[in-house]
Parts: C-alpha cells; structure tokens; sequence
C-alpha cells in the first residue's frame, strides 16, 4: 500500500512543480513582451499624435551637435 | 521660398515639416547607410534614475551607432499628452518607440510598423543600461533585417530549456 502511495505522490509533486514551472515562465515571457516588443494598434494611435505635432513644428528632430 | 526669405527665416525656428511613420514597400536590398528608422523618446520623468540614465546616453549612443536615423525627444508635457493616446503605457515611460520605414511585405506596407522597449517598468538603473546594450546590439545586428518583426519575436520567445533559463534569470529581478 505504501509503496504504491509514495510513486503517486512523487508524481503528483514532480507535476505539481511542471505546472508552477510552466506558468512561472509565461508569466515571465509576458513582462518580457511589456519591455521590449513590436508594435500594436495602440502605437498605431501614438504614431498619429507624434506626426501631428512634428507636422505642427512643436516637436523637432534631435540634434546632438546643436546640444554641444 | 527664395533665398532673401531664408536668410531672414530665424536660425532656431526652421519650418515644420511633414513626417509619415507609416512603413514603405521596400523591394531591393536595404542600404546599410540610409535612413531606416524614427525615434521617439517619450519620457514623463517620474521614473527619474531610469530616466536620468536614457537621456544621458541613448541620444549619444544612438548618434554613434544609428547616425542616419532621426530622433524626436519629446518634453515631459508632450509625453503626457501622447501618453493620453495610450493609457495602458502610463508609468512604463521612458519609452523608445521604433518606426520602421520599410517593409518586405507588401500587406503591411503603409502600416505602422516598428517596436518600443519600455524602460521605465526597469526598477534598477544597471539593469536598465544592460537593456539599452541589448537594444543597441539588437538594432546593429538587425539593421538590415528584412524581417525585424520576426527576429523580435524570436528574441523574446527563447524557446527550448535553455530559452526558459534565460527567461527567468533575465526578468528575475529587474522588473516592477
């Protein structure tokens, strides 16, 4: 009897850890994709607003040699 | 304009002028000299380490390693105002945000194509700074990739064991 529950639970343990192994890193995947990914619809919206103000001169391009 | 109506134009205040982000059907081989890239820098400051590291280096850095694309840094007024357009970005600023100018596929030429690397969800400034040279190894390497999208995706999605190592020690600590 107990040499059949010990397998059971080691097997229950080991998928147990899997589980938590896989979601831990999609979980991480995720926060990964938040820092550093391609663009979606809502840069879409972004890219609207950042062409109205160049197109309206408020905003420049960036000149390091006109910083020194 | 002629030329006597230029040289009264005041030196700090040159017109403005049209920009469109969205991506060009490119079907030759991309020159590694001419422009491919737009950069904005979007920055409220309320991350001000973080941000105090981007606006020191980025612009330089991407002087040297990118010096035919254009960079717009936008003021932290201006980046509120953009950020209305994207509540879901509040607090993850500073934000890069990368226009491609070119695409290979002609479905999604005219798009608005490109990527952001959101530096302000970095709680540590050395992590930061690992993830900028990252940034900038990645864009040196990729500069002409006729497929950015796609060497992206494979840089994040790390498959494999190995992939997932590098998953957990690379987002471990650094992330708020």
């Amino acid at each position: 009897m107990n040499g059949e529950e010990i397998p059971i639970a080691l097997i229950l343990v080991l998928g147990a850890s899997a589980l938590y192994f896989g979601f831990e890193v999609d979980r991480r995947r995720k926060k990964l994709h938040a820092i550093f990914d391609t663009f979606d619809k809502e840069e879409s919206r972004i890219a609207t607003a950042l062409e109205a103000m160049v197109e309206s001169g408020q905003l420049r391009p960036f000149s390091l040699i006109a910083q020194s | 304009m002629d030329d006597q109506a230029q040289a009264h134009e005041p030196a700090e205040s040159p017109p403005p002028f049209d920009l469109d982000l969205r991506s060009k059907e490119c079907d030759r081989v991309l020159d590694p000299d001419a422009q491919r890239f737009n950069f904005f820098l979007i920055d409220t400051g309320w991350n001000e380490p973080i941000s105090k590291l981007v606006q020191k280096h980025f612009p330089k850095h991407l002087h040297h390693h990118s010096p035919k694309d254009q960079l717009f840094i936008l003021t932290p007024e201006q980046s509120v105002e953009v950020l209305r357009q994207a509540p879901y970005e509040i607090g993850h600023d500073p934000v890069i945000l990368v226009y491609d100018l070119y695409s290979r596929d002609v479905g999604k030429a005219r798009n608005y194509k490109g990527f952001r690397l959101a530096l302000g969800m970095i709680r540590h400034p050395e992590q930061a700074m690992a993830r900028l040279q990252e940034f900038f190894r990645f864009l040196v390497m990729n500069r002409q990739s006729e497929h950015l999208d796609r060497e992206i995706r494979r840089s994040l999605h790390r498959e494999g064991f190995e992939g997932m190592i590098k998953i957990l020690h690379e987002s471990t600590p650094e992330i708020a």
